[in-house]
Formats: C-alpha cells, structure tokens, sequence
C-alpha cells in the first residue's frame, strides 16, 4: 500500500509524507479503521500534523487535522493540552479537539481540520482590514482562553491559523500552554504541583530545541516562592492574601497590584539541599516540566509572601548607595525562613551577605557572578517573547501572550515577518528597545523587578512612521539608519522613579498615545512625508493599496498598548477588544 | 561563569561576560532582589533596522554568520516558509530530550526502542490520557482502511 500511493506522489517531500503516515498508521492502527490520511500538512516543535478524512456517524465526510505529538511528551503535558482544547475551545476561535487516540507512547490528538493560508506567504497581500480582522479575532481567542486561566505562551502566525476565503481563524497548539495560579484548567495546575515536587530547570521546550547546541545550562539550584501571575487575582491565593479589599477593588487595579507585588519576590530559599529526587533531576538539562516549577509554590508561601515582598520592594528600590545594601540583605534575611519549605536550607544568608558594587553598573565581578542563575519560563519562539520573559521574571502572565499578539500587530502592519529576528534573549531585548526605546524599556522592566542597563540609548520609535517606512511607504535612506550614539551609559539614569514599582500607584504612562508625538530617530532620519491618508481615494489606488494609504491611528494606539513593555500596564486582551479600531465589530 | 545562553550567543560571536567591567555595547539585565547572577551580552554589533532589506523580511540585520537567515527569506517561494525550513533543520539533528525518562538523546527513534522509553510507554503514567479521552465521545464510523486507502488515492 505504501508502495502504490508513494508512486502516486511525484515529489521525494510527498514520498516522505507517505512514509511518515504509514509508520503513524503502524503506531496507532486504529487510526486506519477510521481515517483516510492523504497528507502532512504541518511540522510543529514537537508534533507532526496530518491530514485525514473521516466518515462521521450522521453519514457526512469531514476532514481533521491529527496532530502526532513526538513520544518523548510527557503525558501530563499531553493530557493537559488535550485538557486545554476540550475545555476551552471548539469555540471563539479556539480549535477544540474531536478526539484522541492512544497507543503507547504515540498520542494523536484529533482536530476539525482548519484549511489556511501561511502568515508569512500571504503577509505582502493582506488588506488593512484583514488585519484589523485577523488580530481581533486574535484577541477574542485570547481573551477566551485567558477566562480558563491558559497562558498560551506561544502565540504567533503559526499557532493562529487563518482562512482569508471563509474569514475563519482558529488558534491552535496548547503545547506550551500553562496555567495561571487560578487556571479551570485541572491539568494544568496537576502540572504546577508535579512540578513544584519535582523542581526542575527553566528550559522550554522550544527553547531547548533551538538551544541543542549550546551547552547545557547550569543545573538551576533554586526556585522562587512565589505564584504565577494571576489573570484573575479574584480567586488568587496572591490576592487574597495580599488585599483585605479584593472585592471592592477593580480588576485591573488588582492585576498590577498582583503583578508588581509578586514580580519582586525574590527568591524564597536557594534550593541547594541535595535529595534524591532534587539531584537527580538537576543533572537534566530540561526536566519534566521543570519551567513549570517556577510559577508554582507551596501554598503557604504564596499566602504569605506578598506583603513582606511590597515592603522589600521599596528599600530595594532605594537601595541604591552602599549603605543601604546592608539593611536590605538584613531585611531579605526572615523571608527565606519562612517560606522554605521542609526540604529547604537556608543556606543562602550566607552568599546574601556577600554584596558587591555592581548593581546597575557595567560591572561584574566574582561576587555576583557566583551566585545562582534565576530561572523563569521562557519556552515559546524567541521573537515573541515579551519583556518579562526576555528578562527572566519568574512571574509571567496572560500578559506574554498578548504582548505576542502586538508582535504579530507589529509584524503585519510593517509587512515583516518575522519582525525580530535573535538568536539570544538579549539580543531580542536589545533590538525591542530599538523599537521601543531603551529609557522605555529601563523603566517598565524596573516595574517588574529587573535592573536593565543598556549601554547605549536606543529611542523610541514612532510607530507609524516605523510600519510605513518598513511597508515602503515612506522613503527610507540608502543605508543602514545610523542609530543616535548617545554613549550615555544608562545606569546613570537609574532609579528615578520608585512609583513605577508600587502597585498603589499608577506607573506613569509614557506613552499613552503611540501615534506620532514623540521625536524618533527613523523620523528624523527620513524625509516626513505628508500625509497622504486624508487625501480623496481614488479606487484604483485604493485597491493597489490594499487600506495601507489609509491606517487609521487607533492601529498604531492599539499597537503601542499592545507592546507595553510593563506586562502591569499593558492591555489586557478582554480591553483591547474595546478598543476604538474594534469598534464597529 | 556565565549562563548556557550567553554561551550560545558567545559561539555567535557575541562576547558573554567575564568578571570585570563589560565591554560596550552591552546590555545588562539583574533582579533587582539582587539574588540571582546578572546576565549581559557585548554586541559588537547592536541590532539595527536595516532600511535595506525588503518586506517581507525581518529589518533586523543579522550580523552572525551562523544564522544567515534574512537573504535566503526574501527570496523564497511560497511553500518554503521560514517554518518548513526550521523544520527542515530539526529534522536532521533529531536530538532531543525525552521528558518521560529525563534523559538526552542523540537519535529520537533509537531512543523510542530503549528499554528504559519502552517501559515508559507501557507504563500507567498515560492514565491521565486516557481518563480524558473517556470523556470524548467517538463519532467516526470505522472504514476498511486498505481498501479504502487504495481506492481514494487512486482517484
Ligand atoms: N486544526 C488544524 N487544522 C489545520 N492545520 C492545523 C491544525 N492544527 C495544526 N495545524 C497545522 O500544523 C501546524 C503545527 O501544529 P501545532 O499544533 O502548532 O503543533 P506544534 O506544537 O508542533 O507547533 C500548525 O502550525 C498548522 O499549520
Ligand atoms: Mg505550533
Ligand atoms: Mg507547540
Ligand atoms: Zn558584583
Ligand atoms: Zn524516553
């Protein structure tokens, strides 16, 4: 059989698809008895997806997509995919799942099979409006599964499908999905437990996959008491514990409360005791799991962590001249106490007291370099990783993922894709400042806990004027647009604004409106064209043009909400479907 | 020492940092709990637009020769995305990690056969699989497969 459809097939890439569903047909031979799989329509990470047809029992032909997760899944990260599709999807652009099939180690996921079109060969013919469209959708979808408390963690083209015929979207892959601390999802806080035992590195699964070269990363040796950003800090164990008034207060408020509270919290206790267990698992360069452990905790040290953290947060911030340090590392010194948990020591005072000079400066020496790496989840694809992410905040929330939908907004407005393109995180972070802005970037990263020094001052840029320059729209120079060298070494200008990291208070909004009011150097550096969107539309243009003579400011607002490089301040995407360039959807 | 990442990126021609003060340009990143070692990167080349490059590719120049990406995209037909070719990629390393034994592996299909992963996979730790797929229903009529298979491809 194998032999006369390979014949069939002309190309050695569908010869080799045929291989691979025959071997699938081997692995799990029920699948033969109920699909017809004539093709291989995708290869994600970590699954290879197949296209088969089926005889329903109403009578009618359907066609599915079955997604072949490689056998080396675990199957509590299987299960809580699985979980992820039937619970949250099958609605709201969210791809649910129809079935599941099991054999051994090779797991099929069945899913209504979604014809599209792939981003990155239709990107230079998409309308405005089917942009507008496409990332409304988008934020529906997320908003539908942030509601179950999934933080999809690795939102981009590939995993938002798109059929520009019927005007259909459908988000897939809960691969990477975890949960927040109050997720519905059961499988997903199964995880967080498992992992909690466990312990574990920070490596995703991506992540490792691009890394397989590097050398392993150093075994991490702690883990940070403290709870995953909740979406909904209603039911929060953070919450409740940190905010007497929960229910009186607005959603919002709680959420940056939340976020800047626990996104401080230092490390409870260094996990440096040597179990079994512990030990053994170190050795891996990417445990079960392991990215897992970072968002979760024994309960009692999320309960009773956040108050003392706010207090910390504000000596550390003022930590800044020697003096200081000493009261800080004095005040640090109870919390690991009492959060250990019974297997920890707390033999981590004794590096803490171990300060150094280079705190925000562009030094290092054998004092900071000696002490253990921080772990945070990072699995996803590099360019859409968010700040908080790039950073390594262990505190990440719904918020990733819709800093990644900004990334697609950003990809589809300029027509790049893909839009950042880096091979190490900070490398990503730098070349976000240079959309961003560096002092931007420096002072929201502060709001989550994380000193950023850049050596050079990278400006904003205009958003309009950077999509349409990279559209071609505007003319840009021959060459390579010189960035300003301010030189300015950037710690100089730390710490200036305490209120940023109180959750109390409201971070100042920078930049409230994206659209055109900030000096940046790409318009500076090009001509400044009129504007041209007021202009009378003649319909032929207009057609050529595709809408992109006539993007409203709402995208760029929306954008520069998208992209807010504080995940506390940044657009929740239940708000970005209020937005006013939603506003007749 | 430095972080496997900043390893990685050292390989690239990216200078991890030493004890001392870092070289500009750089970028430099701590929790502010000061806990934890700080993580920075030279750049040699700091990332910048490149006005040059056409849509739909990344304005990113990529400096490091490992990655040559941009060029090859800008030129590529409609079915060789920049996914396919990562995948392409992965294909022929196939080395990986297998999050049921915890262990590396150099070949996934010689990994699948080992004694330890074979054990595994009989295992009862894919109860949780199959306590959810209990709950799904089956809607698909069962066809004779090879039968079937042969006749649909031929048309
Ligand atoms: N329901 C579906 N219908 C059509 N194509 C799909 C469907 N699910 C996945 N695919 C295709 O397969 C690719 C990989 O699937 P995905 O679930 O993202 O796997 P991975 O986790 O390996 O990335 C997708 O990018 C998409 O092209
Ligand atoms: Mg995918
Ligand atoms: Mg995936
Ligand atoms: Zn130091
Ligand atoms: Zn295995």
């Amino acid at each position: 059989v194998i032999k006369q459809d390979g014949g069939r097939r002309k190309s050695k890439v569908s010869r080799d698809a045929d291989i691979e569903i025959e071997n699938l047909y081997k692995a799990i031979p029920q699948l033969a008895k109920v699909f017809r799989i004539t093709d291989k329509i995708g290869e994600g990470t970590f699954s290879s997806v197949f296209l088969g047809e089926a005889q329903m029992h109403d009578g009618r032909r359907a066609m599915f997509a079955l997604k072949h997760l490689i056998p080396t899944s675990h199957p509590t990260r299987i299960a809580a995919e699985l979980q992820c599709l039937t619970v949250a999807g099958g609605t709201e652009s969210v791809i649910g799942a129809t079935y599941c099939f099991r054999k051994e180690d090779h797991v099929v996921i069945v899913m209504p099979y979604m014809e599209h079109q792939a981003i990155v060969d239709i990107i230079g013919s998409l309308t405005f409006e089917e942009v507008r469209l496409y990332i409304y959708h988008l934020m529906k979808a997320l908003r539908h599964v942030h509601q179950f408390g999934i933080i999809h963690r690795d939102i981009k083209p590939n995993n938002f499908l798109y059929n520009r015929k019927s005007n259909t979207y459908a988000l897939v892959d809960f691969g990477l999905a975890q949960g927040t601390a109050d997720t519905q999802i059961e499988l997903l806080k199964v995880v967080r437990q498992r992992a909690a035992l466990k312990g574990g590195g920070p490596m995703g699964k991506q992540d490792t996959a691009q890394r397989s070269k590097a050398p392993p990363r150093p075994p991490p040796k702690t883990t940070t008491a403290s709870t995953s950003l909740p979406p909904r800090p209603s039911t929060s164990l953070l919450h409740s514990s940190s905010s007497s008034s929960s229910s009186s207060a607005t959603r919002k408020s709680l959420v940056k409360k939340a976020r800047c509270v626990s996104t401080t919290v230092p490390t409870s206790a260094s996990r440096t005791n040597h179990t079994k267990d512990l030990s053994g698992l170190r050795k891996q360069p990417r445990p079960v799991f392991g990215e897992r452990n970072l968002n979760s905790c024994t309960p009692a040290a999320a309960t009773t962590k956040p108050a003392a953290i706010k207090a910390e947060l504000v000596k550390s911030s003022k930590t800044e001249d020697p003096a200081n340090r000493r009261y800080c590392a004095a005040g640090r010194g109870p919390l690991p106490v009492r959060t250990q948990s019974a297997s920890q020591k707390p033999q981590r005072a004794v590096q803490q007291g171990l300060t150094c000079s280079c705190y925000q400066s562009d030094r290092v020496c054998n004092i900071c370099m000696s002490r253990k790496p921080q772990v945070a989840p990072r699995a996803g694809t590099p360019g859409f990783r968010a700040p908080e992410v790039l950073t390594k905040c262990p505190n990440q929330g719904t918020a990733i993922d819709v800093w990644s939908a900004g990334v697609i907004l950003l990809s589809l407005l300029s027509g790049r894709y893909p839009f950042f393109k880096a091979s190490d995180d900070l490398i990503a972070l730098t070349q976000i400042m240079t959309v961003r802005g560096s002092r931007e970037t420096i002072r929201a990263a502060k709001a989550f806990g994380k000193a950023v020094a850049c050596s050079r001052e990278l400006p904003r840029q205009d958003l309009r004027t950077l999509c349409e320059t990279l559209r071609g729209r505007r003319p840009s120079p021959d060459e390579v647009t010189p960035l300003p060298e301010a030189n300015r070494d950037s710690t100089s200008t730390r710490l200036h604004n305490i209120q940023d990291a109180t959750p109390t208070h409201r971070p100042a909004e920078q930049h409230k409106d994206g659209a055109g009011e900030n000096p940046s150097s790409l318009s500076s550096a090009l001509p400044n064209q009129q504007e041209v969107r007021n202009s009378e539309p003649d319909c032929k243009v207009e057609l050529d043009e595709r809408g992109w003579d006539r993007v409203p400011d709402e995208a760029y607002h929306l954008l520069d909400r998208l992209l807010d490089l504080n995940p506390g301040t940044r657009m929740t995407a239940a708000q970005a479907l209020q937005h006013p360039l939603f506003k007749d959807l | 020492k430095t972080s496997g990442k900043a390893g990685s990126a050292a390989k690239q021609g990216f200078q991890k940092c030493k004890a001392g003060r870092i070289s500009k340009p750089f970028v430099k990143v701590e929790d502010s709990s000061r806990h934890y070692r700080p993580i920075s990167l030279t750049m040699p080349n700091m990332p910048v637009f490149n006005l040059k490059t056409l849509p739909p590719c990344s304005p990113f120049f990529v400096h490091d020769k490992v990655n040559p990406g941009i060029k090859q995209q800008g030129h590529r037909g409609v079915k060789a995305s920049a996914s396919e070719e990562r995948t392409n990629v992965r294909k022929k390393k196939r080395g990986g990690y297998c999050e049921c034994c915890l262990i590396k592996y150099e070949n996934v299909s010689m990994h699948l056969k080992s004694e330890r992963h074979k054990d595994f996979s009989k295992s009862d730790e894919y109860l949780v699989v199959d306590q959810l797929v209990s709950t799904l229903h089956c809607n698909f009529l069962h066809i004779k497969s090879q039968v079937e298979r042969m006749k649909c491809s031929v048309s």
